[in-house]
């Protein structure tokens, strides 16, 4: 017969006439529960807003939402930055307008995440995938997002890229660019299993 | 001129101040690529407009002949 101690923390087996602890015996991983699992958000406000203290070992991918992002003048970008970070920003996006019209940009070297996440008076929604904020590896991202143009405007966007440093995060901040905005903010990590 | 404000979300609590000297710093540095980046597409407008006026095409033709739906 074997147990496991949770108060000392150590298996014993009892050997037909008493209880045996084994030596460097150490306690199970806690069960880990697949999905994704909230770890921070907010409200936007002001100039910029900054989710501290949302990446973390537990988790190496993330997904963040934004919400119900309305600007305070007809079009406000959002900038996203992982830390202090203000360099080595690379990737593409591609928009498709309304009118069918496809634009390209590049972001080469660039100080911010600065396409896909944008709003209007009307509003704006964005997904933005993140891999290894934590790790001291490159930071990988996918963004999705639009905001609610009828005009023709290419203000849909779709677009990938990564951080060319090996930085680890705990945080990142948005800044808006053109106006401000307002919105919710939620932050998910990905379950390791 | 106004100090720009942000905010700091950590865990349950909320901060509301003035950006410091860096955040400044990293705003200002944002704000001019985009208003770069803006800029920049502007001029591509422009220079787009000439070569579908010199083709005698609309942008709505130009789109057909690159694959546009």
């Amino acid at each position: 017969m074997m147990i496991y101690e949770t108060d000392t923390d150590k298996v014993a087996v009892y050997d037909s006439s008493a209880w045996v602890y084994k030596t460097g015996t150490t306690a199970p991983a806690a069960p880990v529960t697949p999905g994704v699992v909230r770890v921070g958000g907010g409200t936007l406000s002001g100039s910029a807003t900054t989710f501290s203290n949302v990446f973390s070992a537990t988790y190496d991918a993330y997904q963040i939402v934004f919400s119900n992002l309305v600007g305070s003048v007809a079009t406000v970008s959002l900038l996203l930055t992982f830390g202090s970070t203000t360099t080595g920003y690379y990737g593409g996006f591609i928009g498709v307008a309304n009118n069918g019209t496809v634009s390209g940009y590049g972001l080469n070297n660039g100080s911010s995440i600065n396409r896909g996440i944008r709003a209007r008076t009307t509003g704006g929604g964005t997904v933005v995938n993140v891999q290894n904020p934590f790790l001291t590896l490159r930071t990988f991202f996918q963004v999705s997002g639009i905001d609610s143009n009828t005009a023709g405007g290419a203000d849909n966007a779709i677009g990938a890229g990564f951080v060319d440093d090996s930085t680890s995060y705990t945080a990142f901040t948005i800044t808006s660019s053109g106006g401000t905005c307002t919105g919710t903010v939620n932050i998910y990590g990905y379950a390791l299993s | 001129m106004t100090t720009p404000q942000i905010r700091i979300i950590d865990g349950d609590t909320v901060t509301d101040r003035d950006m410091n000297a860096e955040e400044i710093t990293a705003y200002e540095i944002m704000q001019d690529e985009v208003n770069a980046l803006a800029e920049a597409q502007a001029a591509k407008a422009v220079a787009r407009q000439i070569v579908l006026d010199r083709l005698g095409i609309t942008a709505e033709e130009a789109q057909l002949l690159l694959g546009g739906i």
